[in-house]
């Protein structure tokens, strides 16, 4: 019987050209590995998921009047400080200031991710069709991004919510619509790239059309792009929302958000009732900057994927 | 700070009037408030002339007309007492210290006299000029009435069978005038709620373009008995010569004044006029124009010619907007305003009583504080003739039952007390609680709808509504709701969002008629905006619901509160088209027979035409310390801030 045997003592054999040929998994293996390595990425998201628990689980077992100024009033002392009864204090109604962030808070992460998604559906498909096509169907769509993208934002914002009286759907839809331009952009570039790669010409040879084209070869190799992008819109988005509430334009009561309530207790800010000002204040930043942490890790991670491969 | 549209007026018998005067002279002799009680009382000695005085207009509620004949859209406490009357004086002044009272000494005509059984009355005008150097005559007088003859439809203050339709005729003698009625009248009434709406005009506004000579046309110089008219329902229309030059000549000065008759909803393009078109420039007032923007800033010098006792002190006085009420408290405390107001939101000390102040807020130390109620009441209109909710919200309304419901939700003690801080009483009926008075009965001052919400969602089940507190009350039975089968119970309801006073009030009522699944839905506009979409439609067009200035109302300068342009079929000022025929007889007899208040004043609370609200004070007046003059308050909402001065 033959028997194979190991020369330890043999030299090892060269390296293979390129650099070893370790098992890096899938995509998703490669981001989160790269993205787990970034310490700010993985303390936004949990930001991100604790907030997530805080507001929409948060009353489940936190239980408080948010909904009835009338009741507020009946049941509670007004503008009361931090104390066991409410940890957070009581605003100028007598609303208990901890489930209010709760309450707010569902709204604006309900708005900003709503918001995000139909900016970045429509950006996309409007960046897309613009980059495939190309020539006149291009220029066309583009100067439509262009002279909306010189009209400011927080203007053309305000003067829609006023138009359309604030309400949730409303202010989904007028954020949503108006903050497709950026994505739009930025996969209309890299669509220019895609389109004249070989697995497109393949699939125009094998008769692909346009839209199939678009929907199952460019956007889906615009992943990465689209989904840094729809992180920085979720954050933007609850940026707006907290602007508009912040001059009035908010959910109407007795809904809230967090920028609405920044705005009622700037109002008492003078009187010394600074608990009506910075829980809002400080969810405001805490949510923004965790998804701007979380953008930041995944382009890294997207980049990184790209140089390995 | 609440704005308020100002006033009605009504007839009064003698003994009423006698007593209702007393009463409130009584009454106000002791409602002297806090420190700015000691406010007129500065020595004399260290009084120093010059200066310039700052006044907080209410928030979102700047002057917009400056013509003192106007419409309901116009006619508001800003637009009259805080900024025309300052330039137009009215034939009578109306306001003693805090006394709802006749003011002889700085009245423009000596005080009536009656004769030939109440059916004659005569008085003479004091020599008073215009700033162009003309003397104030009866003629001028006159030109008032004959413009009221032709354009009762744009007076706000008209009421049917009141001025002119009670007025025979108007004649003069020198300086003397003398006005024959239809029939007797209380002097009382006559003078407080009749003689008092009228504002002499000046020769120099009977023009129908810019240059022409003052009293080219016919209406100033005409006789009241040549300016003949043509009545109908709906309309009046002018028929004598002068009468057409009477028309043509209101028309120059509303337009002048921003407002265009043909063309009521188009904007105001004259603000910017205001301080430099002559023909406003001709005052007999203590003060002039001297600057005016769009957004309600104003400026006034004193007018040199004036005649009247008491000449201003102050070198200029300012009007400032503002478009909140934060932002005025913030004016107020960086020393920016003389006279301002402090915030419900910003009292830092709720008042002990609504008559005994609490502690200044004490980033005001500088300033003196002082309650400011008005003769009046706070309510916000139902539209009965609205197209609304799919075209069923003004049938609705005219359910007594729904308009029960609605008043059983609406916590008046509460809002009082956690909102307004105790500055402020309840309106539960259309006659005023403060000053206190002996008209108001037990009936309509104990809440004949006191907070209830059980009661008012079984009041709608009892009329066949199917009652949802968690989504929107909806008329299961047709015939017990008075509306189709599946009408839902969803309004809108416009508002003034000056401050979060405001919106906490309405944000609460809100939630309370939620109880009872009564969709409100609010929305927000400026006052003027406000008060020019509550007035009287019909038709398609005719869609607001209910519309909330949040001032109520304020009977001046005709204190009596009989009610009758605000409640009464088709006054100027029942913006809501509300008409009940019991009501309207009940007014008729209280104003023109001698029945008491009482009838008329519990029918209408029980019969609830408007939707009561807290009757909060008009304002919680900042005096800086070194100012004088400006306490006692007006409870009509008038200043004078020709006796304002300042001291070392």
């Amino acid at each position: 019987m033959h028997e194979a045997t190991v020369d330890l003592l043999a030299p090892d054999p060269p390296a293979p050209a390129g650099g070893e040929g370790t098992s890096t998994g899938g995509l998703g293996a490669q981001v989160l590995h790269v993205f787990i390595e970034n310490r700010l990425a993985v303390v936004g998201a949990a930001v991100i998921v604790l907030m997530l628990l805080f507001c929409f689980l948060g009353p489940v077992f936190y239980h408080t009047n948010q909904t009835s100024t009338q009741n507020a009033l009946l049941n509670s002392t007004q503008n009361s400080p931090p104390s066991s009864t409410n940890p957070l204090g009581t605003d100028q109604s007598g609303f208990d200031i901890l489930g209010r962030i709760m309450y707010g808070g569902q709204i604006s992460l309900e708005v900003g991710f709503a918001a995000a998604g139909i900016a970045t559906v429509v950006g996309v498909l409007f960046g897309a069709i613009s980059g495939f096509f190309g020539g006149w169907v291009d220029a066309l769509m583009m100067r439509i991004v262009d002279v909306l993208l010189s009209v400011p934002l927080l203007f053309l914002v305000i003067v829609l919510a006023v138009i359309y009286h604030p309400s949730l759907k409303i202010l989904i839809l007028v954020i949503g619509f108006t903050a497709w331009l950026v994505p739009a952009r930025l996969v209309r570039g890299e669509t220019l790239s895609l389109r004249v790669r070989e697995f497109v010409q393949a699939v125009r040879v094998m008769g692909g059309r346009g839209p199939r084209i678009v929907l199952r070869h460019i956007i889906p190799n615009t992943i990465g792009t689209i989904i840094v992008n729809a992180t920085f819109q979720v954050a933007d988005a609850i940026l707006l929302l907290a602007a508009l509430g912040f001059v009035g334009l908010g959910v109407p009561a007795p809904k809230t958000d967090w920028g609405s309530m920044l705005s009622n207790g700037v109002n008492y800010a003078l009187d010394g009732y600074w608990w009506q000002i910075y829980p809002a204040g400080v969810a405001i930043v805490l949510v923004v900057v965790a998804f701007n942490f979380v953008g930041d890790a995944l382009r890294d991670s997207f980049e990184v994927r790209l140089q390995r491969r | 700070m609440a704005s308020v549209r100002t006033h009605p007026r009504s007839p009064l018998s003698l003994s009423a009037a006698v007593a209702a005067i007393a009463a409130i002279v009584l009454c106000l002799s002791a409602t002297g408030t806090g420190s700015a009680a000691r406010n007129a009382a500065a020595s004399p000695s260290s009084a120093q002339a010059g200066g310039t005085a700052y006044f907080a207009e209410g928030a979102q509620a700047a002057p917009n007309y400056i013509f003192p004949f106007m419409s309901l859209s116009f006619f508001s406490v800003t637009n009259i007492s805080d900024f025309q009357q300052l330039m137009y004086r009215p034939l009578y002044w109306f306001g003693q210290g805090s006394q709802p009272t006749l003011n002889p000494s700085i009245s423009l005509a000596s005080t009536p006299k009656y004769s030939k059984g109440n059916t004659v009355t005569t008085f003479t005008l004091k020599p008073y000029k215009w700033s162009n150097g003309e003397t104030v005559t009866a003629q001028d007088v006159v030109f008032w009435m004959n413009m009221l003859k032709v354009e009762k439809l744009g007076w706000a203050a008209y009421a049917a069978g009141g001025m002119p339709d009670d007025v025979k005729s108007v004649t003069t003698s020198g300086s003397k005038v003398t006005i024959t009625l239809s029939g007797a009248a209380n002097p009382l009434w006559f003078t407080y709620n009749e003689l008092s709406q009228i504002t002499p005009f000046p020769m120099a506004w009977d023009v129908t373009a810019s240059g022409q000579k003052a009293g080219s046309q016919a209406c100033g110089t005409a006789s009241y008995q040549a300016v003949t008219v043509k009545t109908t329902k709906t309309a009046v229309k002018p028929v004598s010569a002068a009468a057409k030059s009477c028309a043509a000549v209101y028309t120059y000065l509303s337009k002048s004044s921003g407002f265009d008759p043909a063309n009521p909803k188009a904007p105001n393009n004259s603000l910017k006029t205001y301080a430099t078109n002559p023909l406003w420039q001709v005052v007999d007032g203590p003060f002039h124009l001297t600057s005016f923007n769009s957004t309600g800033y104003a400026a006034y010098k004193p007018n040199a010619h004036y005649s009247g006792p008491v000449k201003a002190k102050l070198a200029q006085f300012v009007l400032l907007p503002y478009t909140s009420t934060g932002a005025e408290f913030n004016a107020l405390v960086g020393g920016k305003i003389t006279v301002g107001y402090v915030p419900p939101e910003d009292i830092t000390s709720p008042a002990v009583s609504p008559l005994v102040p609490g502690k200044n807020n004490p980033r005001l130390t500088n300033f003196n504080l002082a309650a400011w109620y008005p003769w009046g009441i706070n309510y916000f209109p139902y539209n009965f003739n609205s197209t609304g909710d799919g075209g069923q919200a003004g049938k609705i309304f005219k359910q007594l039952y729904f308009r029960q419901a609605m008043q059983l939700l609406v916590d008046q003690p509460l809002y009082l007390k956690k909102l307004d801080k105790n500055y402020g009483v309840p309106s539960y009926g259309p006659v005023p609680v403060l000053p206190k008075n002996s008209f108001a009965t037990e009936f309509e001052t104990t809440n004949p709808y006191a907070y209830n919400p059980t009661k008012a969602a079984a009041l709608l089940k009892s009329h066949g509504w199917t009652v949802d507190p968690k989504g929107v009350t909806s008329c299961a039975t047709a015939t017990k709701c008075g509306v189709p089968a599946g009408t839902k119970l969803s309004f809108t309801i416009q508002y003034v969002n000056n401050g979060p006073t405001e919106q906490q009030l309405m944000e609460a009522q809100q939630a309370a008629w939620q109880q009872a699944g009564i969709k409100i839905t609010l929305t927000t506009a400026s006052f003027d905006t406000v008060i020019g979409n509550a007035v009287s439609c019909k038709g398609k067009g005719c869609t607001w619901e209910m519309e909330n200035w949040g001032g109520g109302w304020v009977y001046a300068p005709d204190y009596y509160p009989s009610g009758e342009e605000i409640f009464q079929s088709g006054a100027g000022s029942n913006g809501g088209n509300y008409s009940d025929p019991t009501n309207d007889k009940l007014i008729h007899q209280t104003a023109f027979g001698t029945a008491t208040l009482a009838k008329y004043e519990n029918y209408l609370a029980a019969q609830l035409p408007v939707v009561w609200q807290p009757n909060a004070a008009f304002q919680v007046t900042e005096i800086q310390k070194n100012l004088h003059g400006v306490t006692p308050q007006n409870p009509l909402l008038s200043i004078n801030p020709e006796n304002w001065f300042f001291t070392k």
